[in-house]
């Protein structure tokens, strides 16, 4: 499901970095990055020659894994989860860790500063009832100890926003992060094993070898512990999704966007999705995901596998972009028919990097039976 | 009926064109020298606040360090560990082209993700659409730098050119990679001066591995978390100061110089109104007859006082816009003056042009127009207040002025005394020092009349007889004209006082200095290890090349001095860390008897040592301790000593290294004293360690560190200087315009003196001759004034300025150094009326009025 993540990483990471050099440094940046020489020079395609590639399934090894791999270009650490209060009060929260290679090397130096890694993490907070979205963003390198990760244990952070694990095991987990009116302390634990994306951990994007990425996720993390806004503090309870993704190919030109989703079922199982969007409006063929069933096996999913369709639309009033606030997602072969819901429409993060990333509800019938979920939806290229 | 009058104004003006010239060039010059000190003073002291402002953004606070920096792992525990959210960590230091070793500049480190809120210029500056990726590049490729595009112009540089630095660390190639641009012209200074690039490449460039400048801190409001969570993690050798605070203490800091020289700036504004009167008086008593014929037919006081008002606004309008032309034009040449006196004594300036402001403009305006008008009130009064009949009578005139001048006399008594009591009584302020200063001056000024006459009386009495009648004429006219000659000699005798008198100080300085600096090196030769201190790397080098030094066969001993800051009262002070020989010992010169045990326990005990200034202002007496603050908290250091020192206005203290290593980082030295054994060949030995040394080390013999020390000291007083010979030029044109009034108004009399028998050549003995003696009388009377002069600033404004004592030091080159100048100032001014006068016909000149 996250394979579109790839694709678009490619694209977005140079949109990223333009933009986020922009939104950082309040200058105007009229032209795209790759008509700038000086900005090709630090991302250049053939730099890539320079990075590794994810050219055929690895063996992962954990807790080793968690932890960053420099040689690819890119690479994230992604949670996101659904959370109520004891009366009820839903709350939704995404709180990722990006890293850059802004070089593939960094020449030696005495000082701890020189570093071409660059870390960037977005952290948001959705409050259902007040019907109010809260974000928040980092960019630090990761010299002097200021953003990186461990592969002694699963552990990643940005300043003061981290992911670490509690004690040698990778879980219990706990995640911080504080923003300037919002804050989260929680404890995720596996409720469900990690599972291996695509073939065996190897999501392909394409038919090039290489233009691929390394990928596992955990699709159901139970998670207690609480959430302030304001001068509130809610404890809260749910589960959490989390992705970990590491890549270094770049996106075709063709694709415009893709929308992702990641729903948890009643019924202890998840679906994720991904849909490519092109450019001529058409779907890409490599859209995919997979559904994981309530033992943990995962069935993949193909383009032709899933249809979805649009029910309604939101305009953003922040950037005036229109996206799809309502779909309806048909999965034949799993005799699911599902509409999928935001809590609330205006889940848009106007950072660096402008996407949205909501909570959602899912209401539908799943073998003839009505069944209810949640989960989390990721739309990009919107304009 | 007003433009009648006007027109009468405007025509008589006219008629009088040296008159106008003199006075307008009087106020010129005046408000020419009080805008350039004040331009060039503001504009050290913006460039550095504007500097600060240009990195800093719109931080609020800043974690500063002394000597070594800040560990840069303070940052992450700040940032990473507490959240503090905006924080920004800069790497600085000073490089020097190395094409131009005198050409330096600010290389400045920062991490470009910070937050934006901070808004530093190399973010606000850019606009174009590369300048995002500029600072990518700064990360991603080492020695990549940006600068403003004057200095790359100025520089012959452009985007992508290399150019060598010389930093601490050796020579480094630097790579622009795009250009600052400034907004307006403020900024421009500023950036003239930087190199900006990532912290990485200045922490490798200034060899600062490891350790940070400062830290930038924005509060957006008061926001007690935060500044707890600093305050407990502050190391010992860390402050945390509000940037408006450090601004304000940099201008504390420098406040005494800036009032000494705005005083000086004063002075001429005060010559300058001398000038104003004296042409005003002029331009009024040559309408006595008109004035009164114009009160006869009915203008009235008011009428007439307001024509005379408007016509000294009007010069002091024209005359103050020259004046404002002359003073930023000044005020250029006086900035790198002052600039490098700011350097020398007090903290680094990057001053390259004049920021021109409209306040100190406009306060130059009113300065000038001020003065102007205070100066044209008397004569202005006086133009009215006398009924229409005795306006025309010249000789009412005069016989009042004679009451005038015993009145003056008293007054001016009572001011000397009053200014004398102010300056000894003002405690601490430098203001009410130089304030007396003033008044005693003044004071002096209206006892010349009296002086003058006395004086002129005796000469009339003792050599009269010898003189003759053309002797004599000269000596009497300046009796009988006292109301006008009184006040030229006063003028004079101002400017050549004030001469005098700063010359004297600063001779009593000069000796005091050189005694000191001889006394001070005791060593035969000094190696001096320049650059920031930090630990570690070049501090384990340093203390190699001690041994080694030690090591020489022809070295006896070493002594070495460690020169940092450590915080006392919140605040860094400057700390001299010794360790001493008994040779090195014996160059204290101590201002208070010692005991025996001194050097003991200032090795042994927990004491410290304070220079004279530090001790004047921190009123600390021996015995007394004070409260250093160490990674241990606060820790007592007993003062045990004060002793002489004229390196700085701010005073320092000095501890033993012993005492000092208890408690703070070793940071290596500053300089080492090498003490040869005797009948060494020094030269030889100089060679020896010249070998021993690496990058900007250097060595030095006692004799070029007397020189050294010498020029600065020469150099800090170049502004005094120059600004005493500008008092002086103000002086100078004021007795030129006063004297030629006075012989141009005699035009009539001087030609009865031709009508009956008086040659040529006896008319310019006479006119050269009355300003001579005018002119010897100024420098005579100037002689004791500038005493006065120099007593009250040696042993007042000085001492209160910079917590320096002196001996008072005579020189008597100075005195008749300053009798010349009055007397040659004066026959100067006496020579373009008397060939004017020689060569206009009696009857012409019968005729003229």
């Amino acid at each position: 499901m996250r394979e579109r993540k790839f694709i678009v990483l490619a694209i977005v990471l140079l949109a990223f970095l333009i933009i986020f050099w922009r939104q950082t440094f309040t200058f105007s940046m009229l032209t795209p990055p790759a008509e700038d020489g000086s900005f090709g020079q630090i991302l250049s395609r053939d730099e890539e020659e320079n990075f590794a590639h994810a050219l055929k399934p690895r063996k992962f090894s954990f807790p080793a894994d968690h932890g960053a791999h420099n040689r690819y270009r890119t690479e994230w650490w992604y949670f996101t989860g659904n959370l109520k209060n004891p009366y009820g009060r839903k709350f939704g929260y995404e709180l990722t860790f990006f890293r850059f290679a802004l070089k593939a090397d960094t020449p030696p130096s005495k000082s701890v500063w020189r570093n071409n890694q660059l870390y960037m993490a977005h952290f948001t907070v959705t409050d259902v009832e007040e019907n109010h979205f809260y974000t928040d963003e980092r960019f630090s390198r990761t010299g002097n100890n200021l953003a990186g990760t461990s592969n002694k244990k699963y552990q990643v952070w940005l300043h003061d926003w981290s992911a670490s694990s509690l004690d040698n095991s990778d879980f219990p987990l706990r995640l911080q992060a504080k923003g300037p009116e919002f804050a989260i302390d929680l404890i995720l634990k596996a409720r469900k094993d990690l599972v291996l994306q695509g073939e065996q951990g190897l999501s392909r994007k394409s038919e090039k070898p290489g233009n691929a990425s390394y990928y596992y996720s955990y699709p159901r993390l139970t998670t207690e512990g609480s959430i302030n806004i304001g001068d509130n503090k809610f404890s809260v309870m749910g589960d959490s999704w989390m992705d970990r993704e590491w890549s270094t190919s770049s996106l075709s030109d063709e694709q415009a966007g893709w929308d992702w989703f990641a729903l948890q079922f009643a019924d202890n199982s998840e679906l994720m999705f991904y849909r490519l969007r092109r450019k001529d409006g058409q779907q890409d063929s490599n859209s995919s995901g997979s559904v994981i069933l309530a033992d943990s096996s995962k069935i993949t999913l193909r383009k032709q596998d899933v249809k979805i369709k649009v029910l309604d639309t939101w305009k953003s009033p922040h950037s005036h972009s229109i996206y799809p606030s309502k779909w309806h997602l048909s999965i034949p072969g799993q005799n699911l028919e599902v509409d999928v819901i935001p809590l609330i429409n205006d889940q848009e993060l106007n950072v660096s990097y402008r996407y949205w990333e909501g909570a959602v509800s899912v209401k539908g019938i799943k073998n003839g039976k009505s069944i209810s979920g949640q989960g989390y939806v990721e739309l990009t290229g919107y304009k | 009926m007003s433009t009648i009058l006007n027109k009468s104004s405007l025509n008589f003006l006219l008629q009088h064109p040296w008159q106008l010239a003199l006075a307008i060039v009087g106020i010129a010059l005046g408000v020419a020298v009080v805008i350039s000190i004040d331009l060039a003073m503001e504009s050290s002291l913006t460039a550095f606040d504007q500097a600060g402002k240009a990195f800093s953004g719109t931080a609020t606070h800043r974690i500063i360090a002394s000597e070594g920096g800040l560990d840069e792992k303070l940052y992450t525990q700040l940032r990473v560990g507490q959240g503090i959210k905006k924080l920004s960590p800069v790497v600085s230091g000073y490089v020097q082209l190395a094409k131009q070793t005198n050409n330096s500049f600010k290389l400045i480190g920062i991490d470009p993700f910070i937050e934006k809120s901070f808004k530093p210029v190399w973010q606000q500056e850019q606009s174009k659409n590369q300048r995002a990726a500029l600072l990518a590049r700064l990360v991603v490729e080492p020695n990549t730098v940006l600068i403003s595009d004057k200095t790359a112009r100025s520089l012959h540089l452009k985007i992508n050119d290399e150019f060598t630095i010389v930093s601490d660390s050796g020579k480094q190639d630097l790579k622009i990679i795009g250009f600052l641009q400034a907004n307006n012209a403020i900024s421009e200074q500023v950036l003239a001066k930087l190199i900006i690039t990532d912290i990485a490449t200045a922490q490798e460039v200034l060899g600062l591995f490891g350790r940070l400048s400062s830290i930038e801190v924005l509060m957006d409001n008061y926001e007690p978390e935060t500044l707890t969570k600093i305050l407990k993690l502050l190391p010992g050798s860390a402050l945390f100061v509000s940037v408006d605070s450090q601004s304000q203490s940099m201008r504390e800091m420098t406040r005494a110089f800036s009032i000494n020289l705005k005083a000086l700036g004063l002075l001429s504004l005060l010559v300058g109104m001398f000038l104003i009167y004296n042409t005003m008086t002029f331009l009024v008593m040559q309408r006595r007859r008109l004035i009164g014929c114009l009160r006869s037919i009915g203008i009235t006081r008011r009428q007439i006082f307001k024509l005379i008002i408007g016509e000294a606004f009007l010069l002091a309008i024209i005359g103050t816009l020259i004046g404002i032309a002359l003073g930023i034009a000044l005020g250029q040449s006086l900035l790198y003056m002052v600039s490098e006196t700011i350097n020398a004594i007090y903290f680094r300036v990057d001053a390259t042009s004049l920021i021109i402001r409209p306040a100190q403009i406009g306060k130059g305006v009113f300065l000038g127009i001020a003065a102007t008008l205070v100066a044209v009130l008397p004569p202005a009064w006086e133009a009215t207040r006398f009924p229409p009949a005795t306006v025309l009578i010249r000789s009412g005139l005069e016989s009042s002025t004679r009451q005038l001048v015993s009145g003056a006399k008293l007054t001016g008594f009572i001011l000397i005394a009053g200014g004398l009591a102010l300056a000894l009584s003002s405690a601490q302020s430098v203001s009410w020092g130089l304030a007396g200063i003033f008044i005693i001056v003044f004071g002096f000024a209206l006892l010349t009349p009296a002086f003058t006459l006395g004086l002129v009386q005796m000469t009339d009495k003792l050599f009269g007889r010898f003189l003759g009648i053309a002797g004599r004429l000269p000596v009497r006219t300046i009796s009988s004209e006292i109301s006008r000659t009184g006040i030229a000699v006063a003028a004079l005798m101002i400017a050549v006082s004030a001469t005098i008198g700063m010359e004297l100080m600063i001779g009593s300085l000069r000796q005091t200095v050189t005694e000191w600096v001889q006394a001070s090196l005791a060593a035969d030769l000094y190696v001096t290890l320049p650059g920031e201190k930090i630990i570690g790397g070049r501090a384990i080098e340093e203390h190699q090349l001690k041994k080694r030094l030690a090591d020489l066969p022809d070295v006896q001993m070493l002594s070495s001095a460690l020169h940092t800051k450590l915080i006392a009262n919140d605040e860094f002070t400057k700390v001299s860390v010794f360790e001493l020989n008994p040779q090195s010992r014996k160059g204290f010169i101590f201002k208070d008897k010692v005991n025996d045990d001194l050097w003991d326990r200032f090795e042994q005990q927990q004491t410290v040592m304070v220079t004279e200034p530090y001790a004047y202002y921190h009123a600390i007496r021996i015995g007394q301790e004070i409260l250093l603050q160490t990674d241990k908290g606060k820790q007592p250091f007993e003062v045990i000593a004060v002793y002489a020192d004229y390196s700085g206005d701010q005073g320092h203290l000095s501890m033993s290294r012993q005492n000092y290593q208890r408690y703070w980082p070793d940071l290596g030295y500053s300089g080492i004293g090498v003490y040869a054994r005797k009948h060494t060949d020094l030269k030889q030995l100089e060679n020896q360690l010249y070998k021993l040394l690496t990058g900007q080390q250097s060595v030095k013999s006692d004799k070029d560190i007397y020189k050294a020390s010498m020029e600065v000291f020469e150099q800090t007083f170049t502004v005094t200087e120059t600004l005493r010979w500008l008092s002086a030029a103000v002086a100078f044109v004021g007795v030129l315009s006063t004297l030629m009034a006075l012989q141009f108004e005699r035009t009539r009399q001087l030609g009865i003196l031709r009508a009956i028998g008086l040659t040529r050549r006896q008319l310019t003995f006479l006119v050269i001759g009355e300003t001579g003696l005018m002119g010897l009388i100024a420098g005579l009377f100037a002689i004791p004034v500038g005493y006065v002069v120099a007593y009250v600033l040696i042993f007042v404004v000085y001492e209160r300025s910079f917590g320096w004592t002196m001996a008072f030091h005579f020189d008597p080159m100075v005195v008749y150094q300053g009798l010349a100048l009055a007397f040659i100032a004066a026959v100067l001014a006496g020579i373009f009326p008397a060939l004017k006068m020689a060569r206009i016909k009696p009857a012409e000149a019968l005729r003229i009025e």
